[in-house]
């Protein structure tokens, strides 16, 4: 009799398993990915400066730099002889081949109490960085004259973002 | 006393009739047959196939330690260093694992996920962690038997990670109830 028992019961074991491998479960292998790309780094070129020139307001107008660094004025403003423009310059290095996108603000140069407005405009509304990782961009903009400004000497600033596209 | 015993295997001869009268009467027909009943239940065989890949898609390298979590719906949240560094969907498409997952229509199943699973580049690996899918406790199939399993998991980035694309696989088993 314990024979008997032994033996039923072993053919209850090696029953499981051979239940399980006919259909009654099933695995697959999913695949996963995620890259890492180097972070997107802008840097202003030393020296170069959104230049405005050197001019009379008039009764007023508006001074633009081209982001190519050419200057022309508007209204009743007029470049004194001699005076230069310049576009800004910016550096971007980032993930090989990847696109951005270029955003700038507008801001205002002062002098003393007195600010003046401008508006810019950068050379492309985005780019797409070299095999070696690399792109640069420049900058122009509109300076906007009432005619009352304060002779002298104006500086400010504004502010450049680019973006993984 | 010698009528007694004559009395008594007497009794005993008809008790023995009566008997055997039901038992004769039972046995007549020469033959008797009924039908039985046998059933058996043939029920389709749990087939799982791996069919898009759980991507994460394209992250900026962090300068601390995040994660990104993709739910099973495709919905991504970031985490910790992640967090600033926004993840960048551009190129490779994002979104969860999924499934195609066959089965007898109408009858339960379990879904087992990995705890973990590893994705590597060369010697640099990352970890995925906490899988999720949009199974739950009392799902069965559809009434043509099939069941589209999503799966997410969380992305654990370190600090600095190095850039490169990482792959790995994560095993996926279905059970009937």
């Amino acid at each position: 009799m314990k024979k008997i028992i032994l033996a039923s019961v072993i053919a209850l074991v090696s029953t499981t398993p051979a239940f399980a491998a006919s259909g009654n479960t099933s695995t697959a292998n999913g695949s996963a990915t995620a890259t890492i790309v180097s972070p997107i780094v802008l840097t202003h070129t030393p020296g170069a400066s959104l230049g405005f020139g050197t001019f009379t307001t008039g009764t007023g107008g508006s001074v633009t730099v081209s982001s190519a660094g050419a200057g022309s004025v508007g209204g009743d403003v007029a470049f004194v002889p001699g005076s230069s423009n310049s576009a800004d310059a910016f550096t971007v290095t980032g993930d090989a081949s990847r696109s951005f996108s270029i955003a700038t603000s507008g801001g205002t140069v002062s002098a003393g109490a007195t600010n003046i407005s401008f508006t810019t405009s950068a050379s492309a509304a985005g780019d797409t960085l070299s095999g070696a990782g690399t792109a640069s961009f420049t900058v122009g903009g509109t300076l906007t004259l009432a005619g009352t400004e304060a002779a002298g000497a104006y500086t400010g600033s504004y502010t450049a973002t680019v973006t993984y596209n | 006393m010698s009528l007694r015993p004559r009395f008594l295997s007497g009794m005993a001869t008809m008790a023995l009739a009566m008997t055997l009268l039901p038992g004769t009467a039972f046995a007549a027909p020469s033959s008797s047959t009924v039908n039985g009943t046998a059933q058996a239940v043939v029920v389709r065989s749990l087939a799982i196939l791996a069919v898009d890949t759980l991507s994460f898609g394209d992250l900026t390298r962090p300068t601390a330690a995040g994660t990104v979590v993709m739910d099973p719906s495709g919905t991504i949240t970031t985490t910790g260093g992640v967090l600033t560094s926004t993840a960048i969907a551009q190129t490779g498409a994002r979104g969860p694992g999924t499934f195609a997952v066959n089965g007898d229509p109408g009858r339960l199943f379990t879904v087992d996920l990995p705890t973990v699973a590893i994705l590597r580049q060369g010697s640099r690996n990352m970890r995925l962690s906490a899988f999720r899918s949009n199974w739950t406790s009392g799902t069965a199939f559809s009434a043509s038997g099939t069941f589209t399993l999503s799966v997410g998991a969380t992305l654990n980035v370190l600090s600095n990670q190095t850039v490169g694309t990482y792959t790995g696989t994560y095993a996926v088993t279905v059970t009937y109830q």
